[in-house]
């Protein structure tokens, strides 16, 4: 196999508050890449990630941990760390209509019946500000995951474009 | 490739294929000639290289000038082997916007410079160029590698981002560094060009191996 990375599907949506990425992932692939861009959102919106079980409902359980750190452009940089959560959260960040973000995520066998880890890093540009982040998290109900939901955490809205590929 | 499509009389039409799109009836040998020939539709990957480019001597700088940024959201660069003339150069990055170098204090980037030292903040609201690598020096054993993402280049209505992470020796053989670090060009334009070159404009690279790939996304 000379390849390495392999498009699997794309979905966006304007001015929406959700997206789902159904049926991405599969028994083909243990490592997925996930390229978000976002942009155009209306308040502070982080934008947040659930696992799709193998019927298509969000794996809503306190079973999120993050560990991040937020690296400002403008000031000091501040760790981000929390457990318990219900989604995979700060994935990526926009505040107003001129903000863009770009999101890169690896999951890591989401589809076996084990952890869901997750790496990520972003740039976003907030007003006039830019933030990079770089994070790790962890789902841990071990669910055997097949797709995505994306939602704004603030239920604003935003164009959101999410593609992903496997890693062969 | 397939020249036989016609070899087999139930076979209507010759087969084509198109990426992720084959039509028609290939036969086992045109498959089998088609993989030696990596050319097999479903061998076809979404990370297509554009470009590699080596520098073996002292050389100004390295530019991708024909980055496909109307074919590609998307953009992967890798290198590897960074040498720089002079003790404290690092590889940093630029842009052209329409051929033209964009040089003003004007990126902005957020990192962390993680050595074995100690981690330093890496930031930046009107900086000139984006940081790459750690602060090298002219030891053979110190040269710097990474890989770099690049969003939204041929795109003319958005910022250009990136993110990226790299590794190498800090300054002496005797501290191991890398650098994560997101950084934007924070102006709607197409970015049509890549320069590679030392923190210190006027100083040459003396090594440097780069690839450039676009992510294709099919449909």
């Amino acid at each position: 196999m000379s390849v390495s990375l392999e498009f699997i599907k794309s979905a966006s949506g304007s001015s929406v508050s959700s997206l789902s990425v159904t049926n991405c992932f599969s028994a083909e692939y243990d490592v997925y890449q996930l390229q978000v861009n976002y942009n155009n959102g209306s308040g502070n919106n982080n934008l947040s990630i659930r696992l799709l079980d193998s019927g298509g409902s969000q794996v809503s359980t306190s079973t999120y941990d993050l560990a991040g750190l937020d690296m400002n452009s403008w000031t000091s940089f501040s760790e981000v760390r929390s457990t318990g959560n219900t989604a995979f959260i700060n994935t990526a960040q926009v505040a107003d209509s001129n903000d863009n973000s770009i999101g890169n995520t690896y999951f890591f066998n989401p589809n076996l019946a084990s952890y869901t880890f997750i790496t990520n890093q972003q740039a976003n540009v907030t007003s006039t500000d830019f933030r990079g982040r770089k994070m790790i998290q962890v789902e841990k109900s071990t669910t055997q995951a097949t797709g995505l939901y994306l939602f704004t955490n603030n239920s604003g809205t935003a164009n959101i474009k999410a593609t992903v590929y496997g890693v062969k | 490739m397939v020249d036989k499509s016609n070899e087999y009389g139930f076979v209507p039409s010759g087969p084509t294929q198109a990426r992720g799109s084959n039509t028609g009836v290939f036969g086992v040998n045109d498959i089998v000639d088609l993989l030696n020939a990596e050319q097999w539709s479903g061998e076809f990957g979404s990370l297509e290289l554009i470009e590699t480019q080596s520098i073996t001597s002292s050389t100004a700088n390295m530019i991708f000038s024909n980055i496909k940024e109307d074919e590609y959201n998307v953009h992967f660069l890798t290198y590897s082997n960074y040498g720089c003339p002079v003790d404290n150069r690092r590889l940093v990055m630029r842009f052209f916007e329409n051929g033209v170098e964009e040089s003003g204090s004007v990126y902005q980037f957020g990192g962390s410079n993680n050595r074995t030292d100690g981690s330093f903040e890496a930031k930046s609201t009107s900086s000139s160029t984006l940081h790459l690598g750690v602060n090298g020096d002219t030891d053979a054993n110190v040269h710097d590698n990474g890989y770099i993402y690049i969003y939204n280049a041929g795109d003319s209505s958005k910022y250009t981002f990136t993110t990226m992470h790299t590794t190498g020796m800090f300054q002496t053989t005797s501290k191991f560094g890398s650098i994560f670090l997101s950084g934007v060009l924070p102006q709607a334009s197409v970015v049509d060009q890549i320069k590679l070159m030392s923190s210190t404009e006027s100083d040459n690279i003396d090594s440097l191996t780069a690839s450039l790939y676009g992510i294709k996304e099919l449909s």
